[in-house]
């Protein structure tokens, strides 16, 4: 209504005209005279704007003259100046009348009576009859349809039904105003329409009305920043009832609060200018003025308001994550309110948002941007009572992202700063817990004892005590778990844990190998816990506990009991049974059970061993052909399977089955027929297979028929389906051929190799063989000049096969690419690493350790380099090459360093050196100890 | 009769002028000439001057450089219309102009910068890579020598965009990023934020292409999973903070709808369709989405 009221005052502010104004003269009182003067000098009141002098004059004129037939060329003009003045004085109700009376004469001219028509309007509007006001200007526009006020009072009418209460009648007649082209009040229909709306709960037609207006408000709505304020509002109540998208809907068209100021600021000085053209020109355009400075108006207190509301982006923001968050879209929710943490200043507002970000960035599980936000948060508010909670999420996060050491390291200080707080204990319990999930099993533990000990009525105290005896029974400290988990039930009586603990215990002490006392745990918490987690793991222990003490029935009973709905512990249980069954010499037993396992898993990688088990029962019937037929049985049901992962195996064990020259040839035929089978049948990964098994079966007797059998298959086969034993293999036959090879066939079988080993990365990526495809990439790369991805195949390798066999060897190469680089940093990085690393060959450690002291000396830093020579000969003696290098380079660096006495004990050394006397460092030594003078002799004095 | 003919005659004088010398010259003493600009040297203008003699060719002669206060170039109707109608069909006239135009890159007022990013921005139409490349070198041209800070912008956009399609999507998305961090115009910025998508999009594609079995490799897994955060939080931002620039905020709806298919996010992708069609149905992206077949049904 308030918005109603304002564009009505401030509209008809520009509607009454002025006629050119003249000087301004004194105001004179009222004065008798002749008719002309006194019209004279109410017209003179008038044109002046003093409106009270000048309504008092045309009374005073009705009242003396008004009757009078000399008085009537005058009435017209004195009845429009009059009604005009009331107007101005806003005299509304006296202005009725005289709009009446003035239109009842005759004579008045066209122009007047339009003027008049439309006042009536106004007027009527004015005093509050806002029906008769409706009809006054329908009146006026039936009656001057091509009037330039016909837009002004279409508005007017749809104002006056706002004014009335006809909301809904209004919105329909502001629509009108709205979609009829070129209107000139259109934008401000959109406005008052949007209002109208919103009053009478019609979001759905303001939704829409926002969907058409806002792409274009810009330009079409002056005021656009009321317009978006509205938007605002609605987004807002919609929000309020639960419409998350549709208040996102609305809340979209809300600028930010600088383009908005920045906007309305362009929108004024345009305006300004415009006014200032239009009081320049000789003759203003009243109209257009009026709307000019109407519009200044408007715009500077739209702007006034809006630079009172410094947090209106928050508000906005807010409301938008809000909504998001309500559909659960918490990355949406965490975008927007972390951007108001980075943008806008601190406030109660932005404290809440940000915690608020903190959560949905975790919800989505971006620990990254969740742990950047609580170091802001932390930054921003270091004041704030959420900082404890903030903080440990932080923790949280680090844990989830895998930073252990961070995660600890935060706990700690939440621990140091917030002693008090909620978080403080939740914060210790998760320092252990991390401190296990780092397999840093022995600190867990005492973290854990110390949690107990500063917390033992804590809800997390039960917990604790579990992890402390699980942390214990991880590093192995059997004796010491079984103490602490036995006294968790006493602890705890009414406990969650209590069955885990127990499993727990009897698992220790079946580590102790006390069998007895384990089975008698083990069953007492079956009996009490049947429905625990670890009931078919404790039933695999206990057979086991069982069987070490023979009681071997027993134990057959316990493996059988397990569901197959354990998954991998049934599949245990009937490989223990198995073994049971062979002990007691069961083989038709073992048979079936296996039998049973195959049709059971037949894609299970143990299959290999059932069918292992199958022909080892036969065998020890003396069956062997039923034995190698059961494999032939099973390659010919799983061979062209290309997930059943134990067939490659099943083939290399049937191979070893068939013993000397003749059964070989036999397998190896037999396996051209199975092949020949296949292929003819479309069976291509059995054609592979056997192909490959053939290749191995021939690799010693015929290298050259193995290789090439290997290329067929590797040519035949399709990666995603073919083991990557089999993929490694053939790509190695390529390289084999490419080495004897003429250059440009070489490049081709290279290239095949290669392609090969990428296939198999490709679709194996937990392959065993990864580790031997990426150096084999690498060393492609440098051969072919390609340091970088070589590089990168090493990083990759480093990365993700650190127990590799190869590590030596792709650290040594690594160190190779940097030196030629001129990295001499990264390359003693990588020797280094060579030192550490478990699975490399002593040989390369001693060669690593010479490449360091080579490094030092190039830096002309012998002093450095010495040590690493002497650990050569000290602990690598065997590698005797490498050894006199060592002494050499030794004897070398101790010349440089000015001491000739070490120089000369160490080329002694090498000299004397019996073991390396056959080697050219030791004749150097000799004739680098001619330098010397010769040691005195120490019996002479 | 001959008032007509004399009307006509003067009309058509008049409009034989700016034919013949269409740009303006204004001297450091004041005065200006209609003269056209033919080429530049070292320290002159080579330019033409109409011939005083009605029928006589024109004239070409110098203008030295240092009397020169500014030029108003005259209307480029063959500009305007590539302009108006970027397409492949206008490649050769894009050219052409260009040519003739790049000398006066670093002039004030001329169009070269446009001319030249119109010619980048269509050779980029294409999936012909040496018309990338010649693209690439085009921007890199006017990026460097424009006199107007807007071509500059538009020719490292165009930078950047041929060297996306070049496959050099990390240095672009590191480039982007670098501009983005000190960018205060929001188009620059939203623009930006698309082509990084756009590039976390494009290298998402290839890693899953490259390791189909993705889920069992670790490093790989947490590398689809940053691709994914990354290219949907750039797609999201015209969205979520400039959603009255429409076209940007559909455009980057309607990526990351591509990257959550790729995720097989399905709900996720689901939730941005809707969010097109229900808030910016106006846009192709949001027919797009009107016609996937969750949303038909």
């Amino acid at each position: 209504m308030r918005l109603c009221v304002v564009t009505l005052c401030l509209l008809l502010a520009s509607l009454i005209p002025h006629t050119h104004a003249a000087d301004k003269v004194a105001a004179q009182p009222a004065e008798a005279g002749t008719a002309r003067d006194v019209i004279s000098r109410a017209d003179t009141a008038y044109n002046n704007k003093r409106y009270e002098e000048a309504v008092a004059g045309y009374r005073n004129f009705l009242a003396d003259f008004g009757s009078s037939a000399e008085a009537a060329p005058w009435m017209p003009r004195v009845r429009y100046h009059l009604a005009a003045a009331l107007l101005q004085l806003q005299k509304y109700n006296d202005a009725v009348e005289a709009i009446e009376e003035a239109r009842n004469i005759k004579e008045m001219g066209a122009k007047e009576r339009e003027d008049l028509s439309f006042w009536a309007g106004v007027a009527l509007l004015q005093t509050g009859n806002h029906e008769e006001a409706g009809k006054a200007l329908a009146e006026f526009r039936q009656e001057f349809p091509q009037s330039a006020r016909r837009p002004d009072a279409e508005l007017l009418a749809a104002t006056a039904l706002l004014a009335g209460g006809k909301k809904e009648e209004a919105a329909k007649s502001f629509a009108v105003i709205r979609k009829s082209p070129k209107h000139p009040h259109a934008g401000r229909a959109a406005v008052l329409e949007l209002h109208c709306l919103i009053e009478t709960g019609q979001d759905n037609p303001a939704l829409e009305l926002l969907a058409e207006e806002g792409p274009e408000m810009g330009k079409r709505i002056n005021q656009v920043a009321t317009f978006q304020t509205l938007a605002l509002a609605l987004g807002e109540k919609l929000l309020e009832e639960d419409r998350p998208r549709d208040a996102i809907r609305a809340l979209q068209n809300v600028w930010a609060r600088d383009r908005l100021i920045a906007h309305q600021k362009r929108k004024l000085e345009e305006t300004k200018q415009r006014l200032a053209a239009i009081e320049a020109s000789p003759k203003p355009d009243v109209f257009a003025r009026a709307q000019a400075k109407q519009l200044v108006r408007e715009v500077e207190k739209e702007l006034a308001n809006l630079e009172k509301i410094p947090s209106f982006d928050a508000s906005v923001r807010f409301r938008l994550a809000t909504a998001f968050h309500a559909q659960e879209r918490y990355r949406e929710c965490a975008m927007l309110l972390d951007d108001m943490l980075r943008q806008m200043k601190p406030d109660p507002v932005v404290e809440k948002a940000t915690l608020s970000a903190l959560q949905s960035w975790m919800a989505i599980e971006r620990y990254d941007r969740a742990i950047e936000a609580s170091q802001l948060f932390e930054q921003n508010f270091p004041a704030s009572k959420s900082l404890p909670l903030v903080i440990y999420l932080r923790g949280t996060a680090q844990q989830k992202a895998e930073k252990y050491d961070d995660a600890v390291a935060t706990f700690s200080v939440l621990r140091e700063k917030f002693a008090s707080s909620e978080q403080a204990p939740r914060a210790f319990f998760m320092t252990g817990f991390t401190q296990l999930l780092a397999e840093r099993n022995d600190e867990a533990a005492e973290t854990f004892r110390q949690f107990e000990e500063k917390y033992p009525e804590h809800e997390l105290a039960e917990p604790a005590n579990y992890w402390r005896g699980s942390a214990l029974a991880f590093a192995k400290k059997f004796p010491e778990a079984r103490e602490v988990l036995g006294a968790h039930a006493e602890k705890f009586p009414k406990g969650t844990l209590l069955g885990p603990a127990a499993f727990r215990r009897a698992y220790c002490a079946q580590s102790l190998k006390e069998y007895e006392t384990a089975e008698a745990e083990l069953k007492d918490y079956l009996k009490k816990f049947p429905q625990g987690e670890e009931n078919a793991e404790a039933r695999i222990l206990l057979g086991d506990a069982l069987l070490a003490q023979a009681e071997s029935d027993e134990g057959k009973k316990v493996y059988a009991s397990i569901e197959p709905a354990s998954g991998r512990f049934h599949e245990d249980a009937q490989f223990k049974l198995a073994k049971v069954l062979k002990l007691e010499e069961d083989y038709d037993g073992l048979r079936d059970l296996m039998q049973k396992y195959l049709q059971a898993y037949p894609r299970s990688p143990r299959a290999a061993e059932a069918l292992f088990q199958i022909g080892q029962a036969w065998r020890k019937q003396d069956q062997p052909e039923k034995a190698i037929e059961a494999y032939w049985a099973a390659i010919g049901e799983r061979g062209n399977d290309d997930q059943a992962y134990a067939v490659e195996d099943m083939m290399l064990a049937l191979d070893r089955h068939y013993k000397g020259e003749s059964e070989k040839r036999d397998f190896q035929a037999r396996l051209r027929a199975v092949r020949e089978k296949a292929q003819a049948e479309g069976q291509s990964v059995l054609t592979v297979r056997t192909i490959w098994a053939l290749a191995r079966s021939v690799k010693k007797t015929d290298p050259a028929l193995s290789e090439a059998l290997l290329r067929e298959a590797g040519a035949l086969a399709e990666a995603e389906r073919t083991s990557p034993v089999i993929l490694a293999d053939c790509a190695e036959a390529q390289f084999a051929a490419a080495a004897a090879a003429a250059p440009e066939d070489a490049a081709v079988r290279r290239a095949n190799a290669a392609q090969i080993y990428r296939d198999l990365l490709k679709w194996h990526p937990r392959a065993a063989q990864k580790d031997k495809a990426l150096a084999a990439l690498a060393r492609i790369a440098v051969d072919a000049g390609d340091t970088e991805t070589a590089l990168a195949y090493y990083d990759r390798l480093e990365r993700d096969t650190p127990w590799s066999s190869l590590m030596g060897e792709v650290l040594a190469a690594r160190a190779g690419i940097e030196m030629e680089a001129g990295n001499t940093d990264k390359a003693a990085e990588a020797y280094t690493q060579l030192l550490a690393a478990e699975n490399v060959p002593s040989k390369m450690k001693a060669q690593a350790l010479l490449a360091l002291g080579e490094i030092e000396m190039s830096r002309q830093r012998p002093q450095t380099a010495i040590p690493y020579y002497q650990r050569i000969y000290v602990l690598y003696g065997k590698w005797r090459e490498t050894v006199a290098q060592a002494y050499l380079r030794s004897g070398e660096a101790f010349e440089q360093l000015k001491d000739a006495e070490a120089a000369r004990k160490t080329y002694e050394e090498l000299a004397n050196s019996e073991d390396l006397a056959s080697l050219p460092e030791v004749q150097t030594a000799r004739e680098r100890l001619k330098r010397f003078p010769a040691a005195p002799d120490p019996s002479s004095s | 009769m001959r008032k007509t003919v004399a009307i006509f005659a003067a009309v058509l004088c008049a409009g034989a002028a700016p034919l013949a010398a269409q740009d303006t010259v204004h001297l450091t003493d004041g005065t200006k000439r209609n003269v056209k600009i033919l080429g530049l040297q070292a320290e002159a203008y080579l330019i033409s001057l109409p011939s005083p003699v009605p029928g006589q060719a024109a004239g070409t002669t110098t203008m030295k450089r240092d009397t020169v206060s500014r030029i108003v170039f005259g209307p480029d109707p063959v500009l305007d219309a590539v302009a108006a109608n970027v397409v492949a069909g206008s490649l050769s006239s894009a050219r052409s102009r260009w040519q003739n135009l790049q000398p006066f890159l670093g002039i004030p007022e001329s169009r070269a910068g446009e001319a030249g990013c119109l010619v980048g921005e269509i050779l980029l139409l294409g999936p012909d890579p040496a018309r990338h490349e010649e693209a690439l070198a085009v921007f890199k041209t006017v990026e460097a020598g424009a006199w107007n800070v807007g071509d500059r912008q538009r020719a490292t956009r165009g930078r950047l965009m041929a060297m996306i399609k070049k496959g050099q999507l990390e240095e672009a998305s590191l480039e982007a990023e670098q501009i983005e961090r000190t960018a205060e115009e929001p188009d620059l910025v939203i623009e930006i934020k698309l082509l990084l998508a756009e590039a976390r999009m494009a290298s998402l594609k290839t890693l899953l292409a490259d390791n189909p079995r993705w889920n069992e490799d670790p490093p790989v897994r947490a590398e689809r999973a940053r691709l994914i955060h990354e290219g949907v939080e750039f797609a999201l931002f015209p969205f979520l903070f400039h959603g009255t620039k429409r076209a940007q905020a559909a455009r980057g709806l309607w990526l990351a709808h591509g990257i959550y298919v790729l995720a097989g996010d399905e709900h996720a992708a689901r939730e941005v369709a809707t969010d097109l069609t229900s808030i910016y149905s106006e846009t192709p992206e949001a027919e797009k989405a009107s016609a996937l077949p969750d949303k038909k049904s």
